[in-house]
């Protein structure tokens, strides 16, 4: 169905059913994508540029959320959006094409390529006069220089942000729950305890903290499982499960995050056969359309640390060489690879 | 009983595997996995062969154990031509398995008879045996979770199963080039855990390969007991919508007609269904003047003549021919057409007041299936499909 150019009522009316909670984007067939293309097609061939960066616009839930953001139509009318904003020397609108980039860049796993969006998005944002937001962009780095093994770099831009950002901005529960992730990874679980706690207390003052919510819930969950409270850390993690899945099918990524920290907290409890039912559900939910692969060899690695501990040698060692194959894809660093791949399989 | 009976007949809610299986299977078989009662069991019809032990057990039954056993064969292919039903057999045996949870993914693809260019709308024929191994493979893993790969290797695929039950289905087998490739890459990820269901129109060149698989031949309807209780199970599931076939049902048919209809459509159910729709819209007298052709010779011939009878009535005739072209162009997208899509559809050509007569003549001819009387859920036969976009072409 072709929509006429200016038919932005339906489009809008695309898009709400799109991003309805108990549908999300994964449960509807194809045809429902058709007018998008069919309307981007027009634009370009009319190079209509005001009409594309319009229609990215018209996209942001979609691009925000995290269920489908690997639909190769999806990536064209991004492509498509940044060269006409490019063209129309929209700054702000290319910081935040920019910075969305980065963000779908990041859940994949692309953290170079993250980095060089976000940095993209800082310079546009400046230019254009929004320094709130170029702060935010530059925050992003922090996550990217971590999973790249620079906690140094990224501490430095957590605390530089801290330092930026009022202590009632409820946004600031953002860069405590990066400093919580830093202060796990060295070790300090009490002290990530802490972040976490007050970053929760921050994010539920915002407008619409279900999801954000659910992402550190499922962090305090893993740091309490880490220091062997396991009902708090299981009510943590249902918690978590529970926000998520009042927005179903619009945030798989976050549901599937939250199970892998549910179940790599059984399997610290050699609850195996528990773990892998949770792991199973957060392959399911993953595996389609989203291309996380950052996830995917996470979810590897714990089926494969399961398979070791039932001594089924040779399906542990598929699940590795899998797991070893995405990590490779994402060019992650040799030794932050071994040293956060031992860890995930409970090696010393 | 090992598969309880009923087993497969309601339909599978795929939820939020919609948009994978229908772009990949494609829109006509995510229907059949979807719709209730797709599928009658007629005695004679499922040539699945069995050891002895099992061979009480009805076809469907002798698939399952097939597929469930751990020394079972790891493939399961069902030949037929056109017409016989091998969509609808796979799809039935899919429902029972899944629904009984003994499989967890159902993974594969359909070999498309086009391709749609999504931003411009514009519909390029394949040729048979266009689809290839390589993009039959890209589907695989981009249903796994796994990036695109370009080595003939399926290592990437196989560890990605590792743990998991699932079977996967290349559903029209011969419209893919380099058959023996897809079954030399396929091999080697079958096992006790993981199995093929394969439709195909022939076995002929896969004789390495079906002599490990369990091969299933549909046959044609032969008997005036399986006819009759083919076409009871036609009318109950197209009535609604063909309400001219129940005064035709009523009257018993004949010794002579059941012949007649038999000899006419080679029993082939598709030409049974076709043939049938049109006598009970016309008389007996339309079986008489039918040419003698048959299977797809006559499949041809008889959407060729409803494709004239949709020119010669009129602005809603026209309006059904282009309905069909849309309708198959979303097929082959892999998209489901609702009763909106059609409005919309409608409403843009400014066909919004031909649209339910052009509905009526095409239910009427059994050209257009409807499986969903409240938010509608149109299809055509693949067949149709095919013919469809040629007709478009000329």
């Amino acid at each position: 169905m072709a929509p006429d150019a200016t038919d932005w009522e339906a489009l809008a009316a695309l898009m709400d059913r799109l991003a309805e909670p108990g549908v999300g984007p994964s449960g509807v067939a194809a045809e429902e994508w058709q007018p998008l293309a069919q309307a981007l097609d027009s634009f370009v061939a009319a190079q209509n540029w005001a009409e594309i960066v319009h229609l990215r616009l018209l996209l942001v839930p979609l691009f925000g959320r995290d269920s489908v953001t690997g639909l190769p139509l999806l990536r064209r009318i991004d492509d498509c959006a940044l060269e006409a904003a490019g063209r129309l020397g929209r700054h702000a609108d290319l910081g935040h094409f920019w910075g969305a980039r980065g963000h779908n860049l990041h859940r994949q796993g692309f953290h170079k390529d993250a980095l060089a969006a976000f940095q993209s998005s800082v310079r546009h944002y400046t230019e254009a006069g929004e320094p709130e937001p170029a702060l935010r962009s530059y925050y992003m780095q922090a996550l990217c220089r971590r999973a790249l093994g620079d906690a140094a770099g990224a501490l430095e831009i957590v605390e530089t942000v801290l330092a930026q950002t009022p202590q009632e901005d409820a946004w600031r529960g953002n860069p405590l729950q990066v400093r919580a992730w830093l202060q796990r990874d060295a070790g300090d679980l009490a002290g990530a305890e802490i972040s976490l706690k007050n970053a929760l207390a921050l994010q539920a003052a915002t407008a619409d903290p279900d999801i954000l919510v659910a992402g550190t819930l499922a962090d305090l969950g893993e740091v309490i499982s880490l220091q062997r409270r396991g009902a708090e850390a299981v009510a943590c993690f249902e918690d978590s499960l529970a926000g998520i899945r009042r927005h179903r099918g619009q945030y798989n990524r976050q549901e599937a995050r939250t199970l892998l920290k549910y179940a790599e907290h059984l399997l610290r409890d050699r609850r195996l056969d528990e773990a892998k039912t949770l792991l199973d559900a957060a392959d399911d939910l993953i595996r389609a359309h989203g291309e996380y692969y950052d996830l995917m060899w996470r979810l590897e690695a714990a089926y494969s640390r399961i398979y070791l501990q039932r001594g089924q040698f040779a399906p542990a060692l598929s699940k590795l060489r899998s797991t070893l194959r995405y990590r490779r894809l994402l060019q992650l660093p040799m030794r932050h690879r071994l040293r956060l791949l031992r860890k995930r399989l409970g090696l010393p | 009983m090992f598969v309880p009976q009923g087993c497969g007949q309601q339909g599978l809610d795929l939820s939020q595997q919609r948009l994978a299986i229908s772009g990949t299977l494609g829109a006509y078989f995510a229907g059949l996995l979807e719709r209730d009662h797709i599928y009658v069991d007629l005695a004679g019809q499922v040539d699945a062969p069995a050891p002895p032990s099992l061979a009480h057990l009805p076809p469907l039954e002798r698939m399952a154990w097939a597929l469930n056993h751990p020394r079972g064969p790891r493939a399961l292919v069902i030949a037929a031509e056109g017409g016989m039903g091998k969509s609808t057999l796979a799809a039935q045996l899919l429902r029972c398995l899944l629904a009984q949870h003994d499989f967890d993914w159902l993974l594969g693809d359909s070999a498309k008879q086009a391709r749609v260019d999504v931003a411009s709308g514009t519909v390029y024929p394949l040729q048979p045996g266009f689809w290839s191994v390589d993009s039959c493979f890209a589907h695989l893993r981009s249903q796994l979770g796994l990036p695109p790969g370009n080595s003939s290797s399926t290592r990437d695929i196989a560890d990605r199963l590792i743990g998991r039950r699932t079977v996967i289905v290349i559903d029209n087998m011969e419209s893919i080039a380099a058959r023996d490739e897809l079954l030399r890459r396929l091999g080697p990820l079958l096992g006790r855990d993981v199995r093929a269901v394969i439709t195909t129109r022939t076995v002929a060149g896969l004789r390495t390969f079906t002599q490990r698989a369990m091969v299933v031949h549909l046959q044609p309807i032969v008997g005036a007991d399986e006819l009759g209780e083919f076409l009871r199970w036609h009318v109950e599931q197209y009535s609604s919508i063909q309400p001219f076939m129940r005064s035709t049902a009523e009257q018993a048919m004949s010794s002579a007609q059941q012949v007649e209809l038999l000899a006419r459509t080679g029993g082939i159910p598709l030409l049974i269904q076709l043939v049938y729709t049109t006598v009970a819209r016309l008389s007996w007298s339309y079986l008489e003047a039918l040419p003698r052709l048959y299977g797809s010779e006559l499949l041809d011939f008889l959407y060729a003549e409803r494709w004239q009878e949709l020119a010669a009535a009129g602005p809603a005739g026209t309006c059904a021919q282009e309905l069909l072209f849309a309708v198959a162009k979303a097929q082959v997208q892999g998209v489901r057409v609702n009763a909106r899509h059609l409005q919309e559809w409608a409403a843009h050509g400014h066909t919004l007041a031909l649209l339910p007569a052009a509905i009526d003549l095409l239910s009427e001819r059994f050209l257009l299936i409807n499986s969903d009387r409240d938010a509608g859920d149109f299809s055509l036969f693949p067949s149709l499909v095919a013919f469809v976009l040629a007709a478009q072409q000329e």
